[in-house]
């Protein structure tokens, strides 16, 4: 879809926007709306990634939390309650500055930091279902743990945990982009906040070099919000015939 | 000085990266046309002196010819200020021919009337005053130059301290705190004369006590740069307070050219203050006191280092500036734009990045300056020797060919530095780089060839091998050198991964560890190539010491011929050395010489005397720094004045003679010396003399008064007799 390699340094440095590089070249002479293209790939690989790990981690201890209760509640939620208020730019930074730099630690870390907050929701939500009438009768058939789980709660609890981790994609991008641009980014891969990075120095070569990376990160994450919030709707039935509710009911 | 010499060796090629041109650009041109037709004036100057007073008692000539003298020295010397002198000083010698005179005269006086409009700029004389503000990236860890060769030291520490020796461009020695000295013909005893004036900034004179402490007791232990050369040195003797002999084990030539502080020899600190203390922990590295033209004044961690005018300093007249503030910019793009605003008076390019360079060149407030090559750094890539792709010859000699440096030298130094040679830079000179040593060459189809011939065909996916480069991460521009060189290697199938890491780490990997493939790096070769350059390259320092050999090259015919490059006193031999260890080093490719760093400078118009540095560790030196807008007295005489006005007040007052006027006259000149107002405190205090009623007229003001009465009486009477013939006839 590029129409350059985003690593071809062949071009002369800082050609303005125009019909060969549509939106220009940077200081080493390299397409920079190939490199967005990369870009917004390689963000949104390492958003989606984060929000995965984030996701997987945060239903299965919010769902054993929220289902177990009593002390695997109690020392699960403890554990939560830790790493929410572990300040996450912070610990990204010290394991990146340890481990090296990779957009594959990058997405790691993101996800480890990301997994409270879908834990709670989907802890509070377990606790809401567990209670309901329609678990009841299923335990009362003599269902297993397993099957309750699975087959009972987890479809009804897990929307509001979905949206959730579909607000994390944008958040996974905006800290992946921080990173980038305070120079802890992975310098084999092109990811917007890189790009924003290093045009800090040529503000006023080429104005391009910040602009468009800034607008492209600002159009991604706008585009997964929209989504958390279309998926929102989708899976929430009360929202999804909201137009039609109040007269039914 | 041979001023031939000196302009030429001023003469560089600059690489206008604009344009793609390469125009000759010389510093010190205009400089040398000055004192060049300076000379001219003041010889025929001097002859019309002698004759007209030798040959006529005339008036009128004199007159003439003390017109002529003020007009002239007080003008940029041009060819037509130069000739009209000479016309004038000829018109005094004929005879007073009535007619010429006449017309020179009329000529003076339009020529007084006009001018500032005719000489233009003033000659530019230093002028005394003002603060001098320039821009670090970060605060110096010390202020003693003596204990580490890290550039901000050296800078600003420079200033406060002073060494035996500096040299000008051409390594030519010239005196500083030694006023002369003498050199053994076997090369194995050095005598200097100390200046007898010095004193530290605490009061306490500078003697050989001093000189030998510093030399025995802190250089050959905490000064990196010096520990070599001075174990050359068996002992250092002080016959006398001012006399202090150096005997050296066996000759060695480079010792004599580090004497200096721009050159990182240190600089002298007082034995009194240091001696039986640890150095390296003693108070006054953070508060330094020293004989430099500089006192220190105050360091706000972080913020700033603040100097001061020394008025003691011992060469007299200097310095000129008030003030030196060293002010902590962290941001580059913010300390550009505060010399945009003034804030800074000047940037170099330790702190100015490339990319502002060409947008503040046009700026016409500033003054751009550049020498290429002028800091002889050379940034390199280390391959490490260990690695077994990298052990083969040929590997190195294809990743060599692979790499383009012009297109480097263009992409990340914005053209502002030039394509490197081999392991000696070019700012060297033919005394050490050999001018006959090929250029880079460029060839995507040789580094292919090579590199098959060494056994590492292409694989499927198109890549030979795989090797890992790495950097300092807050070195910007070696990132973006990385990033270009990713690029070029990957079309003759070499893959890198690059791997940048912050500073310690980097030298623990590097050079502790060995573990690395590729290392980018600007290497400092100064002081000299014995010093600089070998240490990346003789056996001996194969080990875990950071920026030496760390990429494991030993090659005994190389460690041979620096060791005779260094101990030889022929100079000739000594560069006949230095070709031959460039020619095995080109062959041999042990290190992948990219670019020479540049040297420029960009500082606010108002300031003058700002030359780049001989000899670079990156270190400006801002002892003949001056404002344009300051005042032609020194704070010096304005002092005098002051002083003199109040004895000669005190002593009228003590006859009864009690003028309260003149007291506020001198109060008032007391103040303007606290502002930098010299010149005002002068005539402030000269006034108060004046109006105490005691002798004393500012006689120059009347003087130059007359000078023109005189003339204009004579020219209306000149003409008017001529007229009055022209009536008659």
């Amino acid at each position: 879809m590029a129409p350059h390699n985003p690593f071809d340094t062949s071009a002369t440095s800082f050609v303005p926007p125009g019909s060969k590089y549509v939106l220009g070249t940077d200081d080493l002479g390299r397409d920079l709306l190939s490199q967005l293209l990369y870009g917004v790939r390689t963000s949104t690989l390492v958003g989606g990634l984060a929000a995965f790990i984030g996701a997987i981690l945060g239903i299965v201890i919010g769902a054993l939390a929220g289902y177990y209760g009593s002390v695997v509640d109690d020392a699960l939620s403890r554990i939560t309650e830790v790493f929410l208020i572990i300040p996450g730019f912070f610990l990204a930074l010290l394991i990146i500055s340890f481990y090296g730099r990779s957009i594959w630690y990058v997405a790691i870390v993101l996800g480890i930091l990301s997994w409270p907050q879908v834990a709670r929701i989907t802890r509070a939500e377990f606790l809401r279902v567990r209670e309901s009438s329609f678990v009841e009768s299923a335990r009362a058939i003599g269902a297993s743990n397993r099957q309750i789980v699975f087959k009972e709660i987890l479809p009804n609890a897990i929307s509001p945990a979905l949206v959730a981790v579909m607000l994390q994609i944008p958040r996974a991008i905006i800290l992946e982009a921080g990173l980038s641009y305070l120079g802890l980014w992975d310098p084999s891969t092109v990811s917007l906040g890189y790009l924003l990075y290093s045009s800090r120095a040529f503000y006023y070569n080429a104005w391009w070099l910040a602009i468009f990376p800034a607008m492209a990160l600002f159009v991604v994450t706008l585009a997964f919000n929209l989504l958390g919030d279309r998926v929102n709707e989708e899976l929430n039935p009360k929202l999804r015939n909201l137009v039609f509710s109040p007269l039914r009911s | 000085m041979n001023e031939e010499e000196y302009y030429e060796y001023n003469c560089e090629k600059d690489y206008n990266h604009l344009n793609n041109t390469s125009e000759n650009v010389c510093f010190q041109r205009p400089r040398l046309r000055q004192s060049d037709a300076s000379y001219n004036l003041f010889n025929s100057i001097m002859t019309g002196n002698i004759t007209v007073f030798a040959t006529t008692t005339n008036a009128v000539s004199i007159v003439v010819y003390k017109c002529a003298i003020n007009m002239c020295t007080r003008t940029i010397p041009t060819t037509r200020t130069i000739n009209l002198c000479r016309m004038l000083v000829d018109c005094c010698l004929s005879k007073l021919k009535t007619k010429l005179c006449a017309i020179f005269l009329t000529i003076i006086i339009i020529v007084a009337l006009n001018f500032s409009h005719v000489s233009g700029q003033p000659v530019s004389n230093p002028m005394y005053g003002g603060t001098f503000v320039v821009a670090l990236d970060g605060d110096p860890d010390t202020l003693n130059p003596s204990i580490t060769t890290s550039t901000y030291p050296q800078q600003i520490g420079g200033l406060m301290f002073s060494n035996l020796l500096s040299y000008d461009a051409n390594f030519k020695p010239h005196p500083d705190l030694a006023q002369s000295w003498d050199v053994a013909s076997d090369g194995l005893t050095y005598t200097f004369h100390l200046v007898h004036n010095a004193t530290f900034h605490d009061g306490y004179p500078l003697t050989s006590a001093d000189v030998k402490f510093t030399y025995t007791q802190v250089l050959p232990k905490y000064m990196s740069t010096m520990v070599k050369p001075l174990s050359y040195v068996s002992s250092v003797d002080a016959p006398d307070n001012y006399t202090v002999v150096f005997h050296l084990s066996k000759p060695y030539t480079p010792l004599f050219l580090l004497l200096s502080t721009p050159n990182e020899g240190g600089g002298i600190l007082p034995a009194h203050l240091y001696s039986g203390t640890n150095v390296l922990t003693n108070p006054n590295n953070y508060a330094p006191i020293g004989t430099g033209p500089f006192k220190f004044a105050e360091w706000q961690k972080g913020q700033y280092v603040k100097v001061v005018r020394n008025n003691n300093y011992f060469k007299a007249g200097q310095p000129y500036l008030d003030q030196v503030i060293f002010k902590v910019i962290p941001d580059p793009t913010t300390r550009a734009l505060a010399l945009q605003n003034g804030d800074v008076n000047f940037l170099w390019f330790y702190t100015l990045p490339s990319s502002e360079v060409s947008r503040l060149r046009a700026n016409p407030n500033l003054v751009y300056k550049s020498l290429v090559p002028a800091a002889p750094d050379e940034v390199m890539m280390f391959p490490n020797e260990r690695n077994r792709i990298l052990n083969n010859t040929d590997v190195r000699h294809a990743l060599n060919y692979a790499i383009n440096k012009t297109e480097l030298v263009q992409k990340v130094t914005f053209g502002l530095a030039k394509e490197a040679r081999g392991p000696i830079p070019s700012a060297y000179g033919p005394a050490a780089f050999d001018p006959n040593l090929p250029a880079p060459e460029y060839s995507v189809s040789k580094a292919n060839q090579l590199l098959d011939k060494a056994g590492y065909p292409r694989q499927s996916n198109g890549t030979r091998f795989s090797l890992e480069l790495t950097w300092i991460v807050t070195l910007g521009e070696m990132g973006r050198a990385a990033e270009l060189i990713k690029s070029q290697l990957a079309l003759v199938g070499v893959n890198l991964k690059l791997a940048p890491r912050d500073r310690a780490t980097l030298i623990d990997t590097v050079f502790n560890r060995w573990n690395y493939d590729l290392f980018i790096h600007s290497m400092g070769t100064d002081p000299l190539p014995d010093v600089g350059v070998a240490r990346l390259y003789v056996s001996s320092n194969i080990g875990h010491n950071a920026f030496n050999n760390g990429a494991a090259y030993s090659n005994s015919t190389i460690d041979a011929l620096w060791a005779d490059a260094a101990t030889t006193t022929d100079s000739a031999k000594r560069t006949q050395s230095l070709y031959r260890i460039q020619e095995i080093l080109i062959q041999d490719m042990p290190m992948i010489w990219l670019w020479e760093v540049n040297d420029y400078s960009i500082y606010t118009g108002d300031f003058g005397g700002v030359d780049p540095p001989t000899t670079s560790n990156g270190a400006y030196y801002f002892q003949e720094v001056y404002w344009t807008k300051g005042s032609n007295v020194s704070p010096q005489s304005a002092m005098q004045a002051i002083v003199d006005a109040q004895s000669k007040l005190t002593a009228l007052a003590k006859q009864g003679n009690n003028s309260t006027a003149a007291w506020t006259l001198l109060q008032q000149a007391q103040a303007a010396y606290k502002s930098g107002d010299y010149a005002s405190a002068q005539r402030l205090a000269a006034q108060a003399v004046q109006s105490s009623g005691s002798q004393g007229s500012p006689w120059g003001l009347t003087a130059g008064l007359a000078v023109i009465v005189i003339a204009a009486i004579v020219g209306v009477v000149l003409l008017r007799r001529k007229r009055a013939q022209a009536r008659k006839d």
